[in-house]
């Protein structure tokens, strides 16, 4: 990297953590939304410089909301639940600095757990993909939505239904067969798609700028005043007899993350859940003790290396902040999958660095920055709504230089307000979006290859790897399915109680 | 719990009368068959997920006649919600960096609710506190909009009737 770019790649890294933790800071913001709302910044920059942007953007937004866990009780984001329920009551005991130290640490070290794992094993799974013909292209497309029952726990049909509608707007634009137009409905502006940006900042900003104006409240008054000394002795105490638990829990966030459809919050809770099991002293747990927020805070962190490592390989977001971070690849012209680590791989893999980098920067920030972030509860919730709906709207007209991409952001977000109202998540349909593309190319071209060798079915369902494509396909739904179940099952006995 | 019934029923419908709409848009479509070929099936898969919906709330709520017609806004939601979606189209007129000034200026001060039982002059004393705090973030935001855009992204917006 030159020494210009890299001085610009350290000023944004820095300045897109410091977003990040207080876009996960905020209640009703998260990772996600961050990225969306930040993404038209990055139109002019080198692409290396936005992409450790971006990254640097999910790394604090996973992060920010463990500081408003531990001193108010609130989780900034759901990566953060976990991260209260010792948490708080350890800032309770008078030791809010202890937790909050805590939670930095284990979280840069379970990063950088993730994002060696993400240097590993991306490669050579990359150097798999290459391998890949359309039909397994699309079998691969096919995995990433069966993560749809995921995304939309106890809510299928819904789920489905908004990923239909993701796919549709995919469709809106010239036909990959032919070029001919579709659903452009005379307008020229369409031809060219919907705009990813636009619609990006409809799904995730303008409908969560409503929902906070909505929720407008009296702020609430949270302070945070640190002691000296107190970092030396957490630093000690997580790596001289806790490194057993760190290693394990950012193990757990790995392995969650790469699955795709279960998030950072899961992987934090399970984690805890392990933690707590295999503890000598798990009546303590819930009552203030250090651990129950280093096993939270090392899996959720660990979940962001994991969750890129299917984003980056093989187009699948993991997660909407992987498919948020998806799109931000897109716009600068790098298609997810193998070709990023063999045409762009200096791209890539300074992107990657930057990562580590930003995982490391996470504990000054984070531990000497905790009484800012802390003040994240004093802004009013309708002022940070106004603020965001403003935001869409400049964002969208920077991605399209015309009224329309306004257009699509106001359509787009006004149908997630819609939808959130009646339940529906709105995250089946971003990946929805993102993927279409992807799916109609590959399964128009894999039936015209299927058509030539003599066999459509034989060319989509015999090839060794599609078929190991399409039993994980299979796996993967039942999963979903299975867990639709145990939700519903859940939630009906709830009821009955 | 009867008004979810309800929208989804709706919700269920609408999906339904869509995707008919958009078949028959699709079938106009002037390339072959395989340019029709996806959206179709995706709109036959969406009419069937709405058929599933309706089935499964006329399934759950069992009594028809119990289901409720209500829609779940309040009259602040809605108005919310319409001023949100005029702003975007009004920044066209009145010139980006103006409408967001005025836009993040007013609107918070506007939908502000003070908590029940307080006397008049603290709500007005809250009234204007708010003002001036909305004002002043305002300012700061729509200068660093300003900076960002227009200096570091050298990305022209709108002037609307400034020019």
């Amino acid at each position: 990297m030159e020494a210009l770019t890299f001085l610009n790649a350290a000023f944004f890294g820095v300045v897109g953590l410091a977003a990040g933790i207080f876009v996960g800071a905020v209640p009703g913001l998260n990772a996600a939304i961050g990225i969306a709302l930040l993404l038209p910044f990055t139109f002019t920059m080198d692409p290396t410089v936005s992409l450790i942007f971006l990254g640097a953007i999910f790394t604090g937004g996973i992060y920010g909301g463990a500081i408003t866990a531990i001193i108010a009780n609130v989780p900034g984001a759901p990566s953060n639940i976990a991260t209260c329920f010792d948490g708080y009551p350890m800032a309770q005991k008078g030791q809010a600095q202890e937790a909050i130290y805590s939670a930095t640490i284990a979280h840069a070290t379970g990063g950088v757990f993730g994002v060696i794992a993400l240097l590993l094993l991306a490669p050579p799974l990359a150097e798999l993909a290459l391998k890949f013909g359309p039909a397994e292209s699309f079998w691969t497309y096919m995995f990433g939505l069966t993560i749809v029952a995921s995304l939309a726990p106890g809510a299928l049909l819904k789920g489905v239904l908004a990923c239909i509608f993701g796919l549709l707007l995919s469709t809106v634009g010239l036909s990959p067969v032919t070029g001919i137009p579709r659903f452009t409905f005379g307008a020229g502006d369409l031809v060219g798609g919907v705009n990813l940006i636009a619609a990006l900042l409809g799904f995730f900003g303008f409908a969560q700028g409503i929902l906070l104006l909505e929720a407008d409240q009296a702020v609430q008054e949270a302070k945070f005043r640190p002691r000296s000394g107190v970092f030396t002795i957490v630093f000690g105490n997580i790596f001289l007899r806790m490194y057993a638990l760190v290693l394990g829990s950012a193990t757990i966030g790995l392995i969650i993350g790469i699955l795709p459809g279960a998030g950072a919050s899961v992987a934090a809770l399970v984690a805890y859940a392990e933690a707590k099991n295999f503890s000598r002293h798990r009546q303590k747990f819930g009552t203030g003790i250090p651990e129950g927020v280093v096993a939270p805070e090392a899996a959720n962190s660990a979940c962001v290396g994991g969750d890129l490592i299917p984003t980056l390989t093989l187009g699948i977001p993991g997660s909407p902040a992987a498919a948020v971070m998806m799109g931000g690849l897109i716009v600068h012209g790098l298609v997810p999958g193998p070709a990023l680590f063999t045409d762009h791989a200096s791209i890539t893999y300074n992107f990657m660095y930057g990562m580590l980098i930003a995982q490391l920067l996470l504990i000054p920030m984070g531990c000497f920055g905790a009484t800012l972030v802390a003040r994240t509860l004093n802004v009013r919730p309708a002022i940070l709504g106004a603020a965001i709906l403003v935001l869409s709207v400049f964002g969208a007209y920077a991605a399209t230089s015309h009224i329309s991409g306004v257009m699509v952001m106001l359509s787009c977000g006004l149908v997630t307000y819609l939808w959130i109202k009646l339940d529906i998540p709105v995250a089946p349909a971003v990946l929805g979006l993102i993927l279409g593309k992807g799916i109609e190319d590959s399964f128009m071209t894999s039936l015209q290859l299927g058509d030539a060798s003599g066999s459509v079915f034989a060319y989509f369902f015999t090839r060794p790897i599609a078929v190991v494509l399409i039993l994980l396909c299979v796996a993967s739904f039942a999963a979903s399915l299975f867990l639709e179940y145990r939700v519903q099952k859940k939630s009906t006995g709830m009821k009955v109680a | 719990m009867k008004e979810q019934s309800t929208a989804n029923l709706l919700l269920g419908l609408f999906v339904i009368i869509v995707s008919v709409a958009m078949y028959q848009v699709a079938e106009t479509f002037e390339g072959d068959a395989r340019d029709r070929a996806f959206p179709q099936l995706l709109l036959i898969l969406a009419v069937v997920i709405g058929v599933a919906l309706i089935t499964r709330e006329f399934w759950k709520t069992k009594k028809l006649f119990a289901l409720s017609w209500s829609l779940p806004f309040s009259r602040r939601q809605v108005s919310i919600i319409i001023v949100s979606s005029i702003y975007p189209i009004a920044a066209f007129w009145l010139g980006f960096y103006s409408s967001a000034f005025l836009f993040l200026t007013i609107f918070p001060w506007i939908i502000l609710k003070t908590a029940p039982g307080v006397s008049q002059l603290d709500r007005e004393r809250e009234g204007l506190r708010s003002f001036i705090m909305g004002m002043a973030s305002a300012g700061l935001f729509v200068g660093f909009l300003y900076v960002s855009f227009w200096h570091l992204l050298r990305i022209l917006f709108p002037q609307g009737i400034w020019v």
